[in-house]
């Protein structure tokens, strides 16, 4: 073999194993008996998951987490159809615009939009309830995918489908409900995990605005971590693992993994 | 006939407040900007506020937060550590990248690659918090590496903690990012091209160098430009890595806000932070290719 195919090898070999660090390290912590974390684990033990599922802390901050999950994926997705609908469709002035300020949540950081959705919502519109604080973070953090990944879609689309519809005595709704929506459904289902997953892992914006009334996984996490008593925290990483394999599991049964990552193309921390 | 005028008059009446109501589409969307857009304006307008004590604040007109931020030495060293720690990170996620993109999109159809393929996007879904413990988990006083060294019989190190592992840890997640994003812009270029360079006695290695490389130059500012950006407002990475001893610029505004209650001088460090992601976004790409990338706009195409 030549030498610069080796050396090819090598530095892919290489690359796939810094990639990959991760995923077996935290598994194998978990598993493990001991306080410090080591990697390799000297034993297999579920005293971390155990005590995981006994904290109420953490119990508490998952539920939060999967609640505010669900209505930041519903507001998200209902709002990023209706407005890739109005971009893809109607032809106005300041259009151009309009696709740059829906893409800003993405630009701007999220320390910056944290900090100053906190001075907003709990210094002058004296909004204590963290719930509320944080959906609105999550959403506007989530827009610019939904809007993303149902326009692509739906830009696909051929419109003479629906006119059609309509000429066959269809009205608009029912066009759109029995034509459109099944055709840009892997825009949906893409926009939907996306908002998910972001509103799941989301921990820049959410440490300014989550508190004792509304503590979140990834904001509890993070405590936890930079505290570091045990691994029990951790063990959350088990969960999530699960609930990103069916999530998976869930996209390459709808709309495939490479549709998704095609539709992907911008995602950020 | 009657009916027919009664129906005729109905329909031009709904299509007229149709055109009206048909930009109610963008109702719901121009509400959660609005809280966007306002947060970001009172942040510039506290910016310019003074800070006297605890949460008070005198509503001035003053620059001195700004002229504090770029004077202050200590201010000084956390802007230089987080432009030198982003830097080096891309650079680290380009150059592991591209390989492995260059090879996902090149390879034959195999086990192996199929198996990189799903790992890769496996690990850009992991949540981001567990990828940062893996990092304490190898680098920490007694995770692997020390704990091989003092197998080998070498004495502990401290790994974590410096900028040297933030930008390590930095460097991986931008990793997995340019992979995943280098893919489209790679498999755009047309493998005939090097064929012909190669029949034209071209070596591979000049080829790439000459024709490869060139051709996915744009892709490659493109994800530079991209991963640059988040990586200068990298806030939960220096934080757990860093372990508070590298403060980035994120950090920074964190304390401010959280624990210094320095509002105003903690709005006027975003601004400088958001100054150098906007100018990073748009202006790598503006003096590249002297327009906007394609790729941000939605719809309308």
């Amino acid at each position: 073999m030549e030498l610069h195919k080796i050396l090819v090898k090598i530095v892919l070999a290489f690359s796939v194993v810094f990639l990959l660090i991760p995923l077996p390290l935290t598994v194998g912590i978990v598993f493990s008996p001991e306080t410090t974390p080591t990697f390799p684990p000297p034993g297999f033990s579920l005293k971390w998951v155990n005590k995981f599922i006994q904290e109420e802390v953490f119990i508490n901050a998952f539920r939060v987490s999967l609640i505010l999950a669900a209505v930041v994926v519903s507001i998200s997705v209902v709002t990023g159809l209706l407005t890739s609908y109005g971009m893809v469709r109607y032809n106005f002035r300041g259009k151009d615009f309009l696709n740059m300020l829906f893409f800003m949540p993405l630009i701007v950081p999220a320390v910056v939009t944290g900090s100053a959705l906190l001075f907003l919502l709990r210094g002058i519109l004296g909004i204590y309830i963290s719930f509320f604080n944080l959906t609105i973070a999550h959403v506007i953090l989530t827009i610019p995918f939904s809007i993303r990944a149902i326009a692509a879609t739906l830009s696909g689309f051929d419109i003479t489908l629906e006119e059609s519809a309509k000429v066959l005595g269809s009205s608009g709704l029912r066009a759109f409900r029995r034509i459109t929506l099944p055709m840009i459904k892997p825009g949906i289902i893409a926009a939907s995990v996306f908002a998910f997953v972001i509103s799941l892992d989301e921990v820049t914006a959410s440490v300014f605005l989550s508190r004792s009334d509304a503590l979140i996984l990834p904001v509890v996490l993070l405590t936890f971590m930079r505290e570091q008593v045990d691994p029990t925290f951790a063990a959350a990483s088990i969960f999530l693992i699960l609930i990103y394999t069916i999530l998976i599991f869930i996209i390459s049964k709808t709309i495939g993994l490479s549709v998704f990552i095609g539709l992907l193309e911008k995602r950020t921390r | 006939m009657a009916m027919r005028r009664f129906s005729n008059t109905g329909r031009l009446k709904a299509i007229f407040s149709f055109q009206k109501l048909k930009f109610m589409v963008f109702f719901p969307v121009f509400i959660i900007m609005g809280f966007f857009i306002v947060s970001l304006a009172m942040m510039g307008e506290l910016s310019f506020y003074r800070h006297l004590v605890g949460l008070q604040i005198e509503k001035a007109f003053t620059l001195e937060n700004y002229i504090l931020i770029f004077t202050e030495p200590a201010y000084q060293r956390v802007m230089i550590v987080t432009l030198r720690v982003a830097l080096l990170a891309t650079l680290i996620a380009l150059g592991l990248g591209y390989p492995l993109s260059f090879w996902i999109v090149r390879a034959k159809p195999s086990k192996t690659r199929s198996f990189v393929i799903v790992a890769v996007t496996i690990s850009f879904l992991i949540s981001f918090l567990i990828r940062l413990y893996s990092w304490i988990v190898l680098l920490g006083y007694y995770g692997t590496i020390n704990n091989l060294f003092s197998l080998l019989g070498m004495s502990r190190v401290i790994l974590l903690y410096n900028e040297a592992a933030v930008t390590i840890a930095l460097g991986q997640w931008g990793a997995v990012f340019a992979v995943l994003f280098l893919i489209g812009p790679l498999q755009n270029i047309d493998p005939t091209l090097e064929d012909a360079a190669k029949t034209l006695g071209s070596d591979p290695v000049r080829t790439f160098i000459r024709v490869t490389l060139p051709l996915s130059l744009p892709g490659v500012i493109g994800v530079f430009s991209a991963l640059f950006a988040w990586n200068v407002a990298s806030f939960v990475t220096p934080m757990i890595v860093g372990g508070g001893v590298v403060t980035l610029i994120a950090n920074f505004i964190y304390e401010r806000f959280m624990f210094t209650l320095n509002y105003p001088l903690g709005a006027a460090m975003a601004f400088v932070l958001l100054t150098y992601t906007l100018a990073i976004w748009y202006g790598v790409n503006y003096f590249t290719s002297k327009k906007m990338p394609a790729r941000l706009t939605v719809g309308g195409r």
